[in-house]
């Protein structure tokens, strides 16, 4: 399985998830290859899964845009990172995890389990993968702001 | 009517209660899994359960409540980023009356829970 296959399914899905859950409009630009573009972020909700494919699917935020995503979902405003952020981006792993699989399943019968998703805090912080593995993101834009899709997976056991 | 709430996110339980306000449903407690819902049910009239927790999963809870005489006929939703038919199919075996795939909007929830009350 060409991981670029399973790209479009997650890049459609965090589309919608942000449409219907936030009504905010991301723009995808093109994906990337993580291991020649280490990616950064503040805060990343990443969750496991396992099936016809296997390795993590991730949301990876700067602080400022995860307490606007929190602020929507939770319909308060929150200017720092707490447990009620770590929290909303748990569950946009989750969503948009569970969303991707959905539509994989219809294009081309791949399905997989979700793991209960983690969530990972520090300023900056990077990802690291075993090697030998292909890690895409796909960058995508709010207003001024930057947040990327990050997926490892490869074909399931 | 009295509402149970279960999901392990504290986000998705403030989403669905802030949106069955919205809806005129004012009455509910809420669970962070099945465990601790099987605790509160005592005067729920209705329940709408994730599927993936900790400690008891959606599934259980809903086979657990269809096994006890006094919840064999509770009225159950699945809220779930659970999206396969497969899954769905189970869910509906195991006595989920109804299931909505998150994310979703206001109008697919109160459609859901109508669609449940009507078939009761």
């Amino acid at each position: 399985m060409e991981i670029d296959k399973i790209l479009n399914p997650f890049k459609d899905s965090v589309i919608h998830v942000f449409n219907t859950m936030l009504n905010l409009e991301p723009l995808a630009e093109d994906a990337i290859n993580v291991l020649e573009r280490e990616i950064t972020s503040d805060i990343t909700g990443t969750i496991g899964v396992i099936g016809d494919i296997t390795g993590t699917a991730s949301v990876r935020f700067p602080r400022a845009l995860a307490c606007r995503i929190a602020s929507l979902m939770m319909g308060t405003e929150i200017h720092e990172i707490n447990n009620v952020v770590k929290d909303a981006i748990g569950e946009i792993a989750n969503m948009v995890t569970g969303g991707a699989k959905g539509i994989l399943i219809q294009l081309h019968e791949i399905s997989y389990k979700l793991a209960i998703p983690t969530v990972i805090l520090g300023s900056d912080h990077t990802l690291s993968y075993p090697t030998g593995i292909t890690v895409k993101a796909i960058p995508f834009i709010i207003d001024d702001q930057k947040f990327y899709l990050e997926i490892c997976l490869k074909n399931g056991e | 009517m009295k509402i149970l709430v279960v999901d392990d996110s504290l986000t998705m339980r403030r989403i669905l209660k802030t949106t069955l306000r919205r809806l005129g449903y004012d009455n509910f407690d809420e669970a962070p899994d099945g465990a601790v819902a099987l605790t509160k049910m005592e005067g729920i009239d209705f329940v709408i359960t994730d599927w993936n927790m900790p400690n008891m999963d959606g599934l259980t809870l809903v086979t657990t409540l269809r096994k006890d005489p006094v919840y064999k006929k509770i009225p159950i939703i699945m809220v779930t980023t659970e999206a396969g038919r497969e899954d769905i199919i189970e869910a509906i075996k195991n006595g989920v009356n109804n299931y909505i795939v998150k994310p979703f909007t206001p109008e697919i929830l109160k459609q859901k829970i109508d669609q449940t009350l009507q078939k009761l």
